[in-house]
């Protein structure tokens, strides 16, 4: 294996002197890629792509073309290089991983090679995109290895990727493609994600896809479902397996430790003037799919949080409907949204293992991807006259019974940690 | 006995007691009760005993007629008290019984006219305040821990609501003037001391059924039953200083406002749905001993409701 990897060392090009021969040398095989939906100046979704293959076949990011997937009538996809500007077609895509595979047929250059292993951790790389449309740029920074959180394995990098670059080839110093350029941290600072290669080496091997709306609709269906229910099958074997694991305490409750895959915070504040003490716990799955018209799917938040009131009981009850009412989460959409159904919610008092619970669930259905549905539900304890315990679950682009069957395995493993 | 009063104005201005039938009313000096208006013609009217021993008033042959209430009619029977115009002349009829004393009612109070000083309006006022302000207190949210204002929201509270009563107050009152009735503001008043007092009776009949009915039987008292009250207050209202049986005039208001009100939750809610927002119902009250949370489901049961909700979501899809 170390031979294997000395000689494809060996084979690989020159470390590049510098980066200005580093661009040079590369650029003719990068590509801005934009959707037109109807001018031919301006564009309606701007990314990065690079050539993958001597017919023309480029790499992108899914969400940079996920507008012209939606509605490939309507728009159009076009690529550009200082060779010209090009007609592309859809040939592949995967919404998990967020990554495309498009054709400019005639396109020149010279296709990038796809590395064979993933980046060491350390490992200096740089990166090519289109940032805000303003030129096609070249940035450096390090690979971290993968990020240890999420349903969806991404290279973590220290670089600072911007808005145009998604879809733009992550390069070793041997001029080889370990990633594709994907995301960043929202309010950090150069910290961004790459698509493992191995993700497009699946693509490169799949059959192309017809282009009509009907057939990229169920293309993507397809896989919102595979995701949907490898994720639901994930959670649900963590959850059951999971109650030999040292509980969480999240103030007066418990509850059993969550998946790896979620991010977690938790926090404790004391309200002196109103003689409340609230901890809260909360967790986001990292790194889920989004699609275009309806955002997430197979996303979920839970929050968890213990309130214990010092003061007038009754009083106490006379908050917790208004605490409710703030989580609910399902955002109000405007009037006639083509692509969701009214929310529609159902509230009762709710027996679950020995609690009784107040519950509200709202569930909004997704049109184009039937059976699917964003889904929110609170629960607040009803059995003790000044502590309560307070879960607030919100599913985006799930299917109902995966959403129910989740929550009530969350909520059945929540408890109070003390007598009253 | 029978008495006769002509009215001038809605007040009683002449009564005249009769012992026997028939009683021959008209504007001619043979008439036993002279009329000495000019619409009244010469002989107009007779009140007479019928075979089985009821009172009647029966028209003559009189250029304008006999009315009851709005109706014009030929002859009309007497039960109770009758309110009867011939021409521009207005008489009431009455049968005096001499049996036992009556006890009187509210009701009847209102035919006197009282005099009423600002310290009536003033006790008045103080009493709706207090119902109205017992109200806003059974809420839970005003103990809220969050809520720091308590006192000077209760001031703020009472301040509006004795804005709220004068001007609800006004209106009402000139509504009655309107319809011509003899009104005055210390009767409306005195209606917001008795009948303010059904919204706190209607609130705490919703807190307690909140422990035995289930949680979306409750809700929806909790919802509708102050409402309820509001109807009940404004039909009530409509009565004040009305003479007569009152029982069917209260009960087409009360469906007149009901019907108001439906219309116009209906309308919010279809509004708030168009709009995309979730109607949830977050409600929930602190155990008690004895009743402790209330009815619940079991979650299979829920999470069926929630399919049956999610199901008219994809239904409703654009």
């Amino acid at each position: 294996m170390n031979l294997l990897l000395l000689l494809l060392a060996l084979a690989a090009p020159q470390v590049p002197a510098t980066s200005e021969a580093a661009y040079a040398r590369l650029k003719p095989s990068l590509f801005t890629i934009e959707i037109h939906s109807g001018n031919r100046e301006a564009k309606s979704s701007l990314g990065s792509g690079y050539l993958v293959s001597g017919d023309g076949l480029i790499a992108t990011n899914y969400h940079v073309v996920a507008s012209f997937i939606a509605d490939p009538v309507r728009n159009q996809l076009r690529a550009k290089s200082p060779a010209g500007e090009f007609r592309v077609s859809l040939v592949q895509f995967d919404l998990v991983n967020d990554i495309a595979l498009v054709r400019a047929a005639g396109a020149p250059g010279k296709p990038l090679a796809l590395a064979d292993v993933v980046p060491e951790v350390g490992e200096r790389i740089f990166s090519f995109g289109n940032p805000e449309g303003l030129g096609m740029s070249l940035i450096e920074g390090n690979a971290n290895g993968f990020a240890t959180k999420g349903v969806v394995p991404r290279l973590l990098l220290s670089m600072p990727l911007n808005s145009g670059m998604s879809g733009g080839p992550i390069l070793n110093s041997r001029d080889q493609v370990v990633g594709t350029n994907v995301s960043v941290q929202w309010l950090s600072n150069s910290l961004s994600f790459g698509v493992p290669t191995a993700a497009l080496r699946d693509l490169l091997a799949r059959p192309p896809l017809e282009v009509t709306k009907a057939a990229l609709r169920a293309e993507t269906n397809r896989q919102i479902d595979a995701f949907e229910k490898k994720t639901v099958g994930a959670l649900t074997g963590v959850l059951e397996a999971g109650s030999a694991d040292p509980a969480l305490v999240i103030g007066g409750a418990r509850s059993q430790a969550l998946p790896e895959a979620f991010a977690c915070w938790d926090d404790l504040q004391e309200f002196e003037r109103e003689g409340v003490v609230k901890s809260q716990y909360g967790c986001d799955l990292q790194f889920t799919p989004a699609i275009e018209e309806v955002g997430p799917i197979a996303s979920v938040q839970i929050q968890i949080e213990h309130f214990v009131s010092s003061r007038s009981s009754y009083g106490f009850y006379g908050y917790l409907p208004f605490h409710a009412g703030s989580h609910q989460q399902v955002s109000p959409r405007p009037a006639g949204d083509p692509d969701l159904g009214p929310p529609e919610c159902v509230s009762n008092r709710v027996r679950v293992a020995s609690e009784v619970w107040k519950m509200t669930t709202c569930a909004v259905a997704f049109k184009e991807s039937p059976g699917f549905f964003d889904v929110d539900l609170v629960a607040t304890s009803l059995s003790r006259p000044r502590e309560a315990i307070f879960v607030s679950l919100s599913f985006k682009g799930f299917r109902m019974k995966s959403a129910l069957d989740l929550s009530r395995r969350l909520i059945e493993n929540v408890s109070w940690a003390g007598t009253p | 006995m029978i008495a006769v009063r002509v009215l001038r104005e809605g007040v009683v201005v002449r009564e005249v007691l009769f012992r026997s039938t028939p009683i021959r009313i008209g504007r001619s000096e043979e008439s036993d009760l002279v009329l000495t208006e000019p619409s009244v013609s010469r002989a107009h009217a007779r009140i007479e005993r019928d075979g089985s021993g009821g009172l009647a008033i029966v028209g003559g042959v009189g250029t304008n007629g006999l009315y009851a209430g709005p109706r014009r009619v030929d002859s009309e029977p007497i039960k109770g008290r009758l309110r009867a115009r011939l021409g521009l002349a207005e008489i009431e009829i009455e049968e005096i019984s001499g049996e036992a004393t009556q006890p009187i009612s509210l009701e009847d109070l209102q035919g006197l006219d009282q005099r009423r000083t600002p310290l009536t309006w003033a006790k008045y006022i103080v009493i709706a305040l207090l119902a109205l302000n017992l109200e806003a207190l059974m809420l839970a949210e005003f103990w809220s821990p969050w809520n720091s204002q308590r006192l000077v929201g209760a001031i703020w509270q009472s301040g509006s609501m004795l804005v709220a009563i004068l001007v609800a107050g006004s209106l009402i009152l000139g509504l009655l003037k309107a319809t011509g009735r003899k009104v005055r503001m210390a009767d409306v008043l005195e209606h917001f001391a008795v009948f303010s007092w059904l919204r706190p009776l209607a609130l705490a009949l919703a807190l307690l059924a909140y422990y035995v009915l289930a949680d979306g039987a409750a809700s929806a008292l909790r919802a509708w039953l102050p409402s309820l009250a509001t109807v009940l207050f404004l039909a009530q209202a409509a009565t004040i200083r009305r003479p007569g049986p009152n029982r069917n005039f209260r009960l087409f208001w009360a469906a007149a406002v009901l019907l108001v009100l439906i219309g116009v939750e209906l309308t919010s809610a279809y509004a708030a749905g168009r709009m995309g927002q979730p109607q949830a119902d977050h409600a929930m009250q602190v155990p008690v001993p004895g009743f402790g949370t209330g009815p619940s489901v079991d979650f299979d049961a829920y999470a069926a409701a929630v399919e049956a909700a999610a199901a008219r979501s994809a239904d409703r899809t654009p």
